[in-house]
C-alpha cells in the first residue's frame, strides 16, 4: 500500500511533463471537434430517431418512442433491401478477397512488367465510384454494350443487363472490378517475409501450397482482416454504385434489384423527408456494422491461430 | 516465392496478361467509346473514328471551369490542412504517450465504424443553425476533425520511428518541436504523399458533402458527372453516351496520375506501416 501511494506522489519527470502536455496541446483541435462535430450529432442523431422530425417542425417535434424502430422491422421494403445488401457481400466480399490474395501473392514475385500489372489491378478500386458507375452503365448497354457483343460472339440472345433480371448481377461484376483494394498492402507484407523463413520452410518439406498456408496467409491476415472490415462497412453504405450504374441520377431511384438499404435510407430522408425514421434506419445499420466487425475480429483471431499452429 | 519450372512461368505471364486485359477492358472501353460518333452504337474492341469534340463537349455542357474551380477549392482546403491536423494527431498518438492517449486511439478505431450518414444529417441541421451551410467552412472543420483511417495510418506509420532515437534526440538537447520539424516530418516524406493521395482521392470522389450543404452554383465536378448522365442532347431525345463516357474519364484520370506521382511512397509507405502493430 505504502509502496503504491509512493508511486502515485511519485513526481513526474521534465519530459514526462512536457510530453503530456505537448500531447494534449496537439489532440486538442481533435477532441474539439470530436465532442462539436461528431459526438454531439451522434447524439443528436440518435435523439431524432426517437422522434417524428420530417426536417421542417423542430419546435413541434414529438417523441415517438420506438415507433421508427419497430417501423423499419415492418417496412416490407427496409427489410428486403438489408437482406440484398447483405447477399451483395455475401457474394462480392469473400470473392473479393480471394480475387485480391491470389493476385497478391502472384504480383509478389519478381518478373519483367509486374510493377504494371499491380498498378492495373489496383486502380480500379480507388477511381471514384460515381465515374465507375458510369463507364459499367456503357459497358452493359443493352444495344452494342460490349457484354452483349460477347453474349452475341457466343451465339446467344441480347441480354438486357440492366433491366430486372440480370443488373443485381450486373452490380455484383462492377463490384469485383475493384476487388485489388488492398492488394498494395498485401504484397509488401508478403515481400516483408524473410526469405530464410520461406526457404527453412521448403527444407522441411513444404510445397508452394504449405508456403502459402503456413507462412504467407497468417502474414497477411491483418490486411486481410482490414479489407473484410472496410469491405463490410462499404457494402452497407452502399448508395452510389447502384444509382450510377442504373443510369439514374440522385434524385431518382434504382431498380428494385439494386436498391440497396442506403438507398432506401437516404430517399426517406431526402425524398419522403422522415428524418426520424431515416436516422433510426442508419442507426440499425450502425448496430449491424458493429456486430459483424466484432464477429470478423473473433474469427480472424481464431483463424490466424489455427492456421499458426 | 519463385517458379521453377519454364512451363510455370509462361503460364504465370499468360494468367496474369488475361486478367490484365480484363481489368484494364473498362478503361480502355470507356475510353474508345468517349471517342464515337454519338448517334453510332458502342464500338466493342477498337475505336470508331476520332470524335474528340465529344471531350470538348464533356468540358463546355456544363460550366466546367466553375466546377472545376469548386473541386480546387475544397482540395485546396482539405489537403493541405488535412495533412498538418491528420499527422499531427497521428504524431502524438504515437510518440507521446499520456494519460487518457489509448482511450483517445480507441475514440479513433471507433469513428471508423460509424456510418457517414449517422452523421451527417445531424451535423447538416447543425450547420444550419451555425448558418454555415453553402460555405467552404464545412470543409475546415472536417479537415481539422481529421479523418479516422487517416490519422490511424499515421500513427502507425510514425510508430516505425524507433523511440530509441527520439529519446536520444530529446537527452541532446530537443525540444518537442524540433523532435516534430528535424526528425519526425524528414522521416515521413512517404507518409504525406500517402495522406495527401488518399484525401485527394476521399474528396475528389465525394458526391455526398456537397450535395447536402452547397447550392448548385458551389458544386465540384463529381456532381456535374453525377448530372451529366442525365443530360440529354437539346432537341432531340439522345443521352450523349460518348460525351459520359468522356466526363467519367476526366474524373478518373486525375486519380490515375496521382496514382502515378505517389505510386513509389504508397508502396513504402505500406511497408512501414505495415504488420507491426
Amino acid at each position: 500500500m505504502i509502496m503504491k501511494a509512493n508511486k502515485k506522489r511519485k513526481k513526474l519527470s521534465p519530459m514526462q511533463r512536457s510530453n503530456y502536455r505537448a500531447f494534449y496541446f496537439m489532440m486538442a483541435p481533435f477532441l474539439l471537434l470530436f465532442i462539436v462535430y461528431r459526438l454531439f450529432p451522434m447524439i443528436w442523431g440518435l435523439y431524432i430517431s426517437f422522434t417524428n422530425y420530417s426536417g421542417f417542425n423542430m419546435g413541434s417535434m414529438a417523441n415517438v418512442g420506438w415507433k421508427n424502430y419497430i417501423r423499419a422491422f415492418e417496412d416490407s421494403q427496409a427489410m428486403i433491401s438489408l437482406g440484398r445488401t447483405f447477399l451483395i457481400g455475401i457474394i462480392t466480399i469473400p470473392a473479393s478477397m480471394v480475387i485480391c490474395n491470389v493476385m497478391a501473392i502472384a504480383l509478389s514475385m519478381k518478373f519483367k512488367g509486374v510493377g504494371i500489372l499491380r498498378t492495373i489491378f489496383y486502380i480500379p478500386s480507388i477511381l471514384p465510384a460515381v465515374a465507375v458507375g458510369t463507364m459499367w452503365n456503357g459497358m452493359f448497354l443493352r444495344d452494342g454494350g460490349v457484354f452483349n457483343e460477347l453474349v452475341k460472339l457466343f451465339g446467344g440472345e441480347p441480354i438486357n443487363w440492366l433491366g430486372y433480371d440480370y443488373i443485381f448481377y450486373s452490380l455484383i461484376l462492377m463490384l469485383l472490378w475493384g476487388a485489388g483494394g488492398s492488394v498494395l498492402n498485401n504484397i509488401s507484407a508478403i515481400k516483408n517475409i524473410s526469405t530464410e523463413l520461406i526457404e527453412s520452410a521448403r527444407l522441411d518439406g513444404a510445397g508452394n501450397w504449405g508456403v502459402i498456408r503456413h507462412i504467407i496467409l497468417p502474414m497477411t491476415a491483418p490486411m486481410n482482416y482490414m479489407a473484410v472490415v472496410t469491405g463490410i462497412i462499404s457494402t452497407l453504405q452502399m448508395f452510389a454504385q447502384p444509382l450510377m450504374l442504373s443510369g439514374v441520377g440522385m434524385s431518382s431511384v434504382p431498380l428494385q434489384p439494386v436498391y440497396t438499404y442506403m438507398v432506401h435510407a437516404y430517399q426517406q430522408i431526402f425524398a419522403n423527408l422522415r428524418f426520424g425514421y431515416g436516422l433510426a434506419l442508419t442507426w440499425i445499420v450502425f448496430i449491424i456494422m458493429m456486430v459483424l466487425t466484432l464477429i470478423t475480429r473473433r474469427i480472424g483471431d481464431k483463424m490466424s491461430d489455427n492456421i499458426a499452429t | 516465392m519463385e517458379l521453377k519450372s519454364k512451363f510455370a512461368r509462361v503460364m504465370y505471364y499468360v494468367i496474369c496478361s488475361f486478367v490484365a486485359i480484363i481489368f484494364i477492358f473498362p478503361l480502355y472501353y470507356t475510353f474508345i467509346n468517349s471517342l464515337r460518333d454519338i448517334f453510332s452504337l458502342p464500338a466493342t474492341l477498337l475505336p470508331k473514328g476520332f470524335h474528340w469534340e465529344n471531350w470538348e463537349m464533356a468540358f463546355t455542357l456544363i460550366p466546367f471551369m466553375r466546377f472545376l474551380g469548386n473541386s480546387l477549392i475544397i482540395l485546396a482546403i482539405s489537403i493541405p490542412i488535412g495533412i498538418v491536423t491528420n499527422f499531427t494527431y497521428g504524431y502524438a498518438l504515437a510518440k507521446l504517450r499520456a494519460p487518457g492517449s489509448d482511450f483517445i486511439f480507441s475514440l479513433v478505431l471507433c469513428i471508423m465504424m460509424i456510418p457517414t450518414f449517422a452523421t451527417q444529417i445531424p451535423q447538416y441541421i447543425l450547420f444550419s443553425k451555425l448558418g454555415i451551410t453553402n460555405t467552404w467552412w464545412i470543409w475546415v472543420f472536417e479537415a481539422i476533425a481529421g479523418t479516422p483511417y487517416i490519422i490511424f495510418l499515421c500513427r502507425q506509420y510514425l510508430n516505425s520511428i524507433p523511440s530509441a532515437l527520439m529519446e536520444a534526440a530529446t537527452i541532446d538537447g530537443c525540444n518537442q518541436w524540433q523532435l516534430i520539424s528535424k526528425m519526425a516530418i524528414p522521416m515521413s516524406k512517404p507518409l504525406v504523399a500517402i495522406v495527401a493521395f488518399r484525401l485527394f482521392n476521399l474528396h475528389w470522389g465525394d458526391y455526398m458533402t456537397p450535395y447536402m450543404y452547397l447550392s448548385r452554383e458551389k458544386w465540384p465536378l463529381i456532381m456535374a458527372l453525377f448530372n451529366t448522365s442525365l443530360y440529354v442532347l437539346p432537341g432531340t431525345n439522345t443521352r450523349p453516351a460518348p460525351v459520359v463516357n468522356a466526363a467519367a474519364l476526366v474524373l478518373a484520370i486525375p486519380t490515375i496520375i496521382l496514382f502515378f506521382l505517389c505510386q513509389k511512397q504508397l508502396q513504402q509507405g505500406s511497408v512501414a506501416s505495415g504488420i507491426k502493430g
